[in-house]
């Protein structure tokens, strides 16, 4: 179960990560373009934390914290998903 | 307007009431629009006069201001242009892009609407420093 969560936060961040560096090479610069520079780095560094957490839990016994804390990051990748809906819905309005 | 005076050249040919009204005239400098106004006569006339006795070699052209609306651009011409500087100086070669949508607007008004939004898009997305650049352009245009 554990493993199932954090797998599911794990690929939620590569989309993320895919994302981002998509929407980064339609902005060359300004506030946004800036700031996803700096987003980029931390969903991949993210990324590479829910796969270290996947494997040093591997086989545990999934106890309560274990769960809430995979829980925890599965909610983060989708906080990180939703501020990259927000981001891309700002760029469509100023582009329109 | 365009000044005008008489030339050396002696007056050995026939005249009309009005071409001899203007010639005399002419004596000193003088424009066009003046001679209209001493002879009475419709500036198209005076002009038509003019014409035929600098033709005659009796009056000659001293010299020769554009028309007013030739020189001074409206205010929406003169916007655009400012904008357009401001465009290049804030981006290079990249305003560009952005060139024929400015020659699309038609009033002083959506011309300021659309430079506004290109500023926030410049500041959001392309470049903070060329939208700085732009800003500061805007405020002496609009």
């Amino acid at each position: 179960m554990l493993q199932l969560i954090l797998f599911a936060g794990f690929a939620l961040m590569l989309y993320n990560a895919y994302v981002g560096f998509r929407m980064k090479s339609r902005v060359p610069g300004g506030i946004i373009g800036e700031r996803l520079t700096q987003l980029n780095s931390f969903i991949v560094l993210f990324a590479l934390g829910y796969l270290a957490a996947g494997l040093l839990t591997w086989g545990r016994p999934a106890d309560s914290l274990l769960l809430i804390m995979g829980l925890i990051l599965l909610l983060g990748a989708v906080f990180v998903w939703l501020v990259l809906r927000l981001v891309e819905a700002v760029l469509a309005a100023v582009e329109a | 307007m365009r000044i005008y005076r008489q030339t050396q050249k002696p007056l050995g040919v026939f005249l009309s009431r009005e071409q001899r009204l203007v010639y005399s005239l002419c004596r000193e400098e003088v424009s066009d629009i003046l001679l209209a106004q001493r002879s009475g006569l419709a500036l198209d006339l005076v002009r038509e006069i003019l014409k035929q006795l600098c033709a005659q070699g009796l009056v000659e052209l001293v010299a020769e201001d554009r028309e007013a609306g030739e020189s001074i651009p409206s205010p929406l011409e003169a916007a655009r242009i400012q904008l357009r500087e401001a465009l290049q100086a804030a981006l290079g070669e990249q305003a560009v892009q952005y060139l024929p949508e400015l020659e699309t607007k038609q009033s002083l008004a959506e011309l300021e609407e659309w430079a506004r939004r290109l500023l926030i898009k410049l500041r959001l997305a392309i470049s903070q420093k060329a939208a700085s650049i732009l800003e500061a352009e805007l405020k002496k245009i609009f």
